[in-house]
């Protein structure tokens, strides 16, 4: 068909968000925060500000750049967010083994050789290291480079510090974090007349709340700033899930004191078109058929369009577990819906709210038996109440800097107040139990669902392919012809087994 | 021991060959033999009565139908003249939205369970039912009013309040297994097995009880009358089976479930016909439907 199956799979973006709450105490408030650029493995796609009254100005010094909140008299508790997509991808460098460890250093990058307050390169125990490890014999960059790469990957410890451990701390204590490690590393290069420098990131790890950094290094190699971690053994090659933020011994946040500042970064994961990436990159497009593309020219989104392409899917969990395995859920392909609700909020609070939402839900129904209203004025008070509830969840997380709750807003409600309804005549006319039976049938096919549609294997798969919807026709026919009990049923007549008590 | 796991293998076989599960079901009998366009005929209550009657079948006289918010007010008058009645949704299912009324007592009425209704209650109910509450596919629906049967005193003795009724499942002419329901207290005095009705399983060819089952278990007597439920003659029992292979024919479907109560005053009556009916009747009968179906094909 002209293209190949590479380039129809789409790649991964991140989608990063910066956190940040401080309560001002009527005095000025000055935050400086370290912003990723791109670079020749990472684009910054859409950046989006949301801030308080605060001033904000963007500061670029060198190659890097700070977004600057100020405010002359901050009172009571603010929000910065500081929202960005990027595409990161992974690099490999193959350093020639013939380039002498002596290159020739470009005026650009002298400053690279000099000492610094936490990279003492000029220190005499970093001299003494250089000479024990052979690195004043060598003669080739490559093997300088392997020899002081082993030495902080094999007899370094990794210990988890907090704050900063400079080089020579490290090479006291053989032990330190990212930071030490690879200050270390930058000392030796610097002691040897090699260009080096740390630079801090981010670790992209979806839908993590974590506000630590990552720190590792890049040596001058030849004019290229070739990239080592030695904290998680990468030798002159980057992962795709390492986020440059910024270049040298820098911070990723500088703020005013005492303002109870708390900081925390929200990270997901998003699937985006080879081509958009390539855009992105601005290299030449593939072949690949691209149904993302068409579906661009009429500006449905890509999250829809994901959505959309992977409801199939869903809906097949949903046969699998009605036909095959035999349970009773609400509605036939509720489970599906409700799976695409939990999208936005995880599996985990998706799972909390809706059983928050049934049984409050149920309540209500339960109130309003007395006031003997008509069904579908009842619906509409139901959904009422399921909608009020999911505002007040998402002010409350807004609140408390929760913002997986503040995304509650976009769960299905229709569906939710028909589970309900279904749930309440479910109770009224068998059982609470059996109501409560159902209800847990429900919430585990809707996880099902949620798990394999969320699976990026499948929807790298189904976005790719969309032809595979075919397979998902063919999988249905089959399932639609299966005459076998559904394994319920093995329970329901178990009696066949055990036989008649008399006849045993 | 090995006795057990022999018993247990012979049984497992017979499961896997014999027992008919949801699945087959509705590829098997449904599908082929009922055609999509004559399920109103029977999901439709008004409708199947009326076909039956014409086909000389006896069914439970209508009292009132309602069918609008207007028609409600205007009935109010003939409800309260009522002194028992049934209640149901037209296209309800598995005795959804069913209330009995025993009898009147003042302005109140007495549900078959021991329940007391106020005549609120009762008319927010209809609403509830014409709203389509009950109804297979939620859309609106029309409340019936219809005389409340009186179990013949045989079965009645067997029963714990309700009514218990007999379900025949029909293949094209040819009834392939029979089942008498008796309701109890856990099934609020409904004779739906997944509600906690007994299932007894009853000879084809005699009308005699030989099996029963309680909330998916073997047992032998009911739970709350104790009265033997093995051995037991039902009445009428060649005029059922004679009514029953007529059934398919007039309702257009070749695979039913027909339910007969026998009524005390005015003897059979069909309550409700089934197009899909549930497999339970063969754990009640301790016999797969497969091999009677294939013979019956």
């Amino acid at each position: 068909m002209g293209y190949t199956f590479s380039a129809a799979i789409p790649e991964e973006s991140y989608y990063l968000d910066y956190l940040i709450e401080f309560t001002g105490r009527d005095s000025p408030v000055n935050i400086k925060l370290a912003l990723p650029v791109n670079n020749y493995r990472q684009r910054v796609l859409e950046e989006k500000v949301g801030s308080s009254e605060l001033d904000f100005s963007i500061l670029e010094s060198d190659a890097n750049k700070f977004g600057v909140w100020r405010g002359d008299q901050v009172s009571a508790k603010k929000h910065i967010t500081y929202s960005l997509s990027v595409i990161t991808k992974y690099r490999e460098f193959i350093i020639p083994s013939d380039i002498p460890k002596k290159q020739e250093i470009a005026d650009s990058v002298v400053r690279y050789l000099i000492p610094e307050e936490f990279i003492q390169s000029d220190d005499s125990l970093v001299r003494l290291l250089s000479i024990k490890l052979g690195l004043d014999t060598t003669r080739f960059l490559l093997t300088a480079l392997q020899t002081i790469y082993h030495y902080a990957t094999d007899s370094l410890e990794y210990v988890g510090y907090k704050g900063t451990t400079d080089a020579l701390t490290t090479l006291k204590l053989k032990e330190a974090s990212c930071g030490g490690k690879s200050r270390l590393i930058v000392a030796l290069c610097r002691n040897n007349g090699i260009p080096a420098r740390v630079v801090g990131g981010k670790i992209l790890k979806s839908e993590r709340h974590n506000p630590s950094t990552h720190i590792w290094t890049e040596v001058w190699v030849n004019g290229y700033w070739v990239p080592f971690c030695p904290t998680n053994s990468y030798f002159a090659r980057i992962p795709a899930h390492y986020l440059l933020i910024y270049y040298g011994d820098e911070s990723l946040i500088t703020h005013t004191k005492d303002i109870n500042f708390k900081f925390n970064f929200f990270i997901k994961k998003r699937l985006i078109s080879q081509k958009e990436s390539r855009q992105a990159f601005q290299l030449q497009s593939g072949q690949a058929v691209d149904i993302w593309e068409t579906f661009k020219k009429i500006s449905v989104s890509l999250e829809l369009l994901k959505i959309i392409i992977m409801l199939p899917l869903g809906a097949l969990i949903v046969v699998l577990f009605r036909n095959i395995v035999g349970l009773e859920t609400f509605g036939i392909f509720m489970p599906a819906l409700i799976a695409v609700g939990f999208r936005d909020i995880g599996l985990f609070w998706g799972l909390v709210l809706f059983a928050l939402i049934i049984s409050l839900g149920a309540f209500v129904r339960w109130g309003l038996d007395r006031l003997q209203l008509m069904h579908t004025p009842r619906l509409a008070i139901i959904l009422t109440c399921v909608i009020i509830f999911l505002l007040a969840m998402a002010t409350f997380g807004a609140q408390i800097g929760f913002l997986d709750l503040a995304r509650v807003t976009l769960f299905p409600m229709v569906i939710m107040t028909l589970t309900v309804e279904r749930l309440s005549i479910i109770i009224q006319e068998k059982n609470l139990l059996v109501g409560l039976k159902v209800a847990a049938n429900t919430a585990l096919v809707s996880a099902c669902a949620y798990i394999a549609m969320e699976t990026h294997l499948f929807q790298s798969i189904m976005i790719g392919f969309p032809e595979v919807l075919l397979l998902v026709i063919v999988a249905n026919i089959y399932l639609g012809r299966w005459t076998g009990f559904r394994l319920t049923e093995y329970l329901r007549f178990k009696g066949f087994i055990t036989g008649k008590p008399e006849t045993k | 021991m090995r006795e057990t796991v022999a018993a247990y293998k012979t049984g497992w076989m017979r499961l896997c060959s014999e027992v008919m599960g949801i699945n087959r079901r509705n590829l098997e009998l449904i599908y082929p033999h009922n055609p999509r366009q004559n399920f109103p005929n029977v999901d439709d209550k008004i409708i199947c009565k009326r076909l039956l009657e014409q086909g000389g079948i006896s069914v439970p006289k209508t009292l009132a139908l309602f069918d609008t918010q207007l028609s409600l007010r205007q009935g109010k008058k003939l409800l309260e003249n009522l002194e028992q009645f049934a209640l149901k949704p037209n296209a309800g299912s598995g005795g959804l939205g069913v209330v009995l009324i025993k009898e009147k007592k003042s302005s109140h009425f007495l549900c078959h369970d021991g329940q007391l209704l106020s005549a609120e209650d009762l008319f927010w109910h209809i609403q509830n039912i014409i709203a389509g509450v009950f109804s297979l596919d939620n859309l609106t629906d029309v409340a019936i009013i219809e005389e409340l049967l009186e179990p013949d005193e045989d079965l009645a003795k067997l029963s714990y309040k309700g009514v218990p009724d007999v379900r025949i499942i029909v293949l094209k002419d040819k009834p392939v297994m029979a089942m008498l329901r008796l309701p109890t207290s856990k099934s609020k005095g409904k004779a739906n097995l997944h509600q906690g009705a007994l299932g007894v399983g009853v000879d084809l060819e005699t009308g005699v009880t030989t099996n029963s089952i309680y909330q998916g278990e073997f047992n032998t007597h009911h739970p709350d009358t104790g009265m033997g439920l093995i051995g037991v003659q039902i009445p009428e029992w060649d005029p059922i089976l004679e009514q029953s292979s007529k059934i398919p024919a007039l309702v257009g479907l070749n695979y039913v479930g027909i339910d007969f109560v026998i009524d005390r005053r005015s003897g059979l009556k069909v309550l409700e016909v089934n197009a899909r009916p549930g497999l339970q009747i063969q754990l009640a009968n301790f016999k797969g439907l497969r091999p009677v179906v294939q013979e019956a094909v």
